[in-house]
């Protein structure tokens, strides 16, 4: 009887335990479908309102701009590649129609393997033209065959940029959203926290007035240097087609084509790196097929990559949204927490336009908890202690950052309140699209002060400090920015976050030669510059007086002489009047 | 001659002394914010419209063009003690001159510390009876990052608990005593203090306590995998939602709706942990252990009550009743065998899974 027992146990264990996994199975795949749905309707999540549709995702061919400078300016044509839910046009002419005519739609490899064969090539490589290839992918692509109710052979051009050529589409991630909508909804997570993200980069792009202003004045080619990054919007920034391999988006070269350089030096300072090295060593032997929540740090990766960091969301899960961990907002909003002498005290200035219109807290209980986060990311191969120490030494060696910038606008400021920046701010150019910006924003986005300080001025109002200050670096008026405004925008813009990202990436010597030192020599030209610029006022001024003085003594004398001469003509007249009467 | 000097000289002393006596720092500071808001209200009475509402700018304006200067300060519960060099009522004179409220509301959340009740120096430091800066800035935590750095050992989180406590009004009920405790889902900074994740207890206490936490792992406490499951849950709107998500989930914010995680664990009976785990993380662990011994012990019917109390589930019963289905979502581990015990074909007959749309 026992055993009978123990057999109808043994016998039902495995029923039971197979019966559960169905009924996950069961429900992931509802949960799959209400993933699907909010993919699929990625832009009406993201983009609620009329106005936000106008600016950012109704398509307007090349005839309009985006955001709400849109009728100021017009996109470079490339631009329908890098937007083109908002820009995309499709071929046209006589010769293509014909084209057209003679070959069906379903041909298109046919043909492309002739004009394109880098795209044939690296789709024929792709785990699109072969779903099934091994065990891992005909699982997911099961999963995937049962959300769309179709039996997927291969996943041809059609499937992605429509039916035929008249209905011709780029992709966006709205239709990758359809087959994998897990990893679309986990992207548009992003969008929560507001900027910077990849998904508000086009709006990051085309909002700050100084894009059409440089098209006002007749230098729109010179900003397609931002779009070939801010075109971030879309899945094949980091899985390039039309490969779309997972293996490639898990490397860190994925992102480095685009986080480097001037503000941003990540492929730097985490390349160079001890981390980076030890990957440039041995990364070539590592699993790259292996799914990030099943490496094992030490073991799979002897370093991490910048996935492996930044794509945690804590407890072991992993997913598209590397802004979600975010404090420092990539360094450039104040905190609060330090105790500002200059015009940063007084920051946003009543701006209410996101995301000019906050103090960061780093020590808010979401921020603490993203730091815990962190801390817990970086134990995984560190000490706890360590890993808490280092990060607390990020923050307190950022909040030093902040205080020499500080220190920096302070003496900026004292300049322009003297208006000695060389040229009278009166006689300057325009701070960008300044004449018409009180007016299109209002006072209610723009704070009372700064729409007064527009309106009464006429758009020539000295900018400097964070996020509006940098208008210097994409923008050339006349005599607008001058050097020490360029020299303060490129220390807080470039120098301090060299600083910054070298230390959160562990590369000491970008953190220090090219990073803080900088910061301090830039602090000392700063204040070198300004006494200069004071002492140049002076001198103005002495002139000033001096000049007056002598048009004061001319003009004395002028009139000292006519006085006398009228005196002279009135007496010898009164004594000819005189005569007479004798 | 010497005598006619120094008395000049003393009576100018004594005139610049009444003189800064009559006119204290802290008049300079009402007076400009006094100034200010009469020329806001200008401004909005140049706008406004409405006879009413001009007459009430109007009334506002009168007043605010002959202020009162006067020391303000908040009555605090409780004494100074001899100890501290202070005696008396306790006071916080701070808005005296910090007296622009909107101002301060902008940088405070003081959703669980309203400043009429807590004062400031509980959470800044610094001595709230001074009215001179030098004075009551005197040791003063200006910001959130100061007031973290405090944080050397356990004494100094117990200090700022029992001070909250002794602040807090007492309730009418004398069997509630509010103690040092009650607020220790408060971090240094009067924030709610954030839940760290079990995944971060568990690097240490998988091996640590084991029985306890093989226990944990083994039986119930996940719930809210079957709740995510429950046709109710998934057909209840937000407000229906809440209730559950309130007990089978940690770290549950009932103003934010968000949760740290998904079903019981550790932080849901032992509070949470930024404090506990600071403390272990950087390697005062003695401390540590000072902070896990506050509240859990002696007080567990406090900690197990608000969720395992009679009839918590009584909205689901109201739920099935209205909108039909079976009962078995009430008794799940009635359920398992009976599930187990069909085959295919009558499982379709059945039909497991009440629908309910």
């Amino acid at each position: 009887m026992k055993l009978f027992k123990l057999g109808a146990i043994m016998f039902a264990a495995p029923l039971m335990w197979s019966m559960l996994a169905g009924g996950v199975q069961a429900q992931s795949e509802m949960e799959l479908k209400e993933l699907q749905k909010k993919a699929t309707s990625y832009y009406d999540i993201l983009y609620p309102n009329d106005t936000l549709k106008d600016w950012l995702v109704n398509n307007v061919g090349l005839e309009k701009g985006a955001g709400p400078w849109q009728n100021l300016y017009k996109p470079v044509p490339l631009q329908m590649y890098w937007f083109p839910i908002r820009h995309y046009t499709k071929p046209d002419g006589v010769y293509y129609d014909q084209l057209l005519e003679k070959y069906k739609p379903t041909d298109c490899i046919k043909c492309h393997e002739e004009v394109t064969p880098g795209f044939v090539n690296d789709w024929r490589d792709s785990t699109h033209a072969n779903p099934k290839k091994n065990s891992r992918f005909a699982e997911k692509t099961q999963q995937i065959e049962k959300l769309i109710g179709r039996e997927l052979k291969e996943v041809t051009c059609s499937d992605c940029h429509g039916k035929d050529h008249k209905e011709l589409r780029m992709p966006t991630p709205d239709i990758c959203g359809e087959c994998h909508p897990q990893q679309t909804t986990e992207f548009m997570g992003e969008a929560e926290r507001g900027r910077p993200n990849h998904i508000e980069s086009l709006a990051a792009n085309v909002i700050p007035p100084w894009y059409p202003e440089m098209f006002k004045r007749g230098y729109p080619a010179a900003q397609f240097g931002c779009d070939l990054c801010h075109a971030a919007d879309r899945c094949n920034i980091c899985h390039s087609r039309h490969k779309f391999a997972a293996a490639e988006g898990r490397r860190p070269e994925a992102c480095m084509s685009c986080h480097m350089g001037f503000d941003h030096p990540d492929a730097e300072t985490y390349g160079e790196s001890k981390m980076g090295y030890i990957y440039h060593m041995e990364g070539e032997h590592w699993d790259w097929e292996k799914p990030l929540a099943e490496v094992v740090p030490g073991k799979d990766y002897r370093t991490p990559t910048c996935q492996f960091c930044h794509f945690d969301q804590g407890n072991g899960t992993f997913a598209h949204n590397p802004v979600k961990k975010g404090v420092w907002r990539m360094g450039t909003v104040p905190p609060t927490g330090v105790d500002y002498k200059s015009s940063i005290k007084d920051y946003p200035f009543g701006i209410n336009l996101p995301p000019l219109n906050y103090k960061l807290d780093v020590y808010s209980p979401d921020n603490k908890k993203r730091s815990e986060q962190w801390i817990a990311v970086c134990s995984k191969c560190h000490s706890p202690r360590f890993a808490r120490l280092y990060r607390e030494n990020l923050d307190n060696f950022m909040f030093e950052m902040w205080r020499l910038q500080d220190v920096a606008q302070a003496t900026v400021d004292e300049v322009v309140s003297l208006d000695a920046l060389g040229v009278p701010i009166k006689e300057r150019d325009i701070f960008p699209l300044g004449d018409i910006l009180a007016d299109a924003l209002g006072p209610g986005l723009l704070g009372d002060a700064v729409y007064k300080a527009f309106k009464t001025t006429g758009g020539k109002v000295p900018v400097i400090g964070p996020i509006l200050g940098l208008y210097g670096l994409f923008y050339t008026g006349k005599n607008n920015p001058s050097e020490i405004e360029l020299d303060y925008a490129r220390m807080w813009f470039g120098d301090k976050l060299h600083a910054y990202k070298g230390v959160a990436h562990g590369q000491q010597d970008i953190a220090w030669w090219y990073g803080a030192a900088k910061v301090y020599q830039e602090v000392n030209r700063l204040q070198s510059e300004a006494v200069n610029l004071k002492k140049l006022k002076k001198l103005d001024e002495l002139l000033e007086s001096k000049k007056r003085k002598g048009i004061a003594g001319i003009l004395g004398s002028v009139i000292g002489i006519v006085v006398v001469l009228m005196f002279g003509v009135a007496v010898w007249k009164k004594k000819r009047d005189s005569k007479p009467q004798h | 001659m010497i005598f006619f000097v120094l008395s000049a000289l003393f009576l100018i002393i004594s005139a610049m002394w009444i003189r800064e006596e009559f006119n204290p720092e802290w008049v300079k500071h009402q007076k400009e914010y006094y100034e200010k808001q009469a020329i806001k209200v200008e401004h909005e009475l140049s706008s406004a419209s409405s006879v009413k509402e001009k007459e009430l700018l109007e009334k506002r304006l009168q007043s605010l063009k002959r202020p009162i200067y006067e020391v303000k300060q908040i009555l605090l519960k409780g004494d100074y003690s001899w100890a501290k060099r202070q005696n008396g009522d306790k006071v916080d004179r701070c808005m005296t001159c910090h007296i622009d409220e909107g101002k301060l509301k902008d940088f405070h959340n003081t959703r669980d510390f309203p400043f009429d009740i807590y004062g400031c120096t509980v959470c800044h430091g610094g001595n709230g009876r001074a009215l001179g800066e030098e004075k009551a800035h005197e040791g003063i935590y200006y910001h959130k990052r100061q007031m973290q750095l405090r944080m050397v050992n356990a004494d100094v989180v117990f200090g700022f608990w029992s001070e909250l406590a002794t602040l807090t009004p007492e309730e009418s009920d004398p069997n509630q005593r509010i103690e040092m405790g009650d607020f220790r889902k408060y971090s240094i900074t009067g924030d709610k203090a954030i839940y760290v994740g079990s995944k971060k207890c568990m690097k240490c206490h998988t091996g640590l306590t084991s029985p306890h936490v093989e226990r944990w792992q083994r039986i119930k406490f996940k719930t809210f995998e079957r709740v995510k499951e429950a046709p109710d849950y998934i057909a209840g709107d937000d407000k229906y939602r809440k209730t559950c998500l309130k007990c089978h989930t940690t770290g549950y914010d009932e103003v934010t709706g968000t949760y740290s995680e998904e079903g019981v664990t550790c932080e849901a009976c032992h509070g949470p942990g930024e404090i506990f785990s600071y403390f272990m993380d950087i390697g005062h662990a003695p401390e540590g252990q000072k902070i896990a011994k506050v509240g859990t012990f002696g007080t567990p019917y406090n900690i197990c009550g608000p969720c395992h109390h009679t009839r918590g589930h009584e909205m689901r019963l109201k739920f099935f009743q209205e909108k039909g289905g079976s009962d078995e979502w009430f008794f799940p581990q009635h359920t398992a065998p009976y599930k187990a015990g069909l085959t295919d074909s009558n499982k379709a007959e059945h039909g497991v899974l009440p629908k309910i749309y």
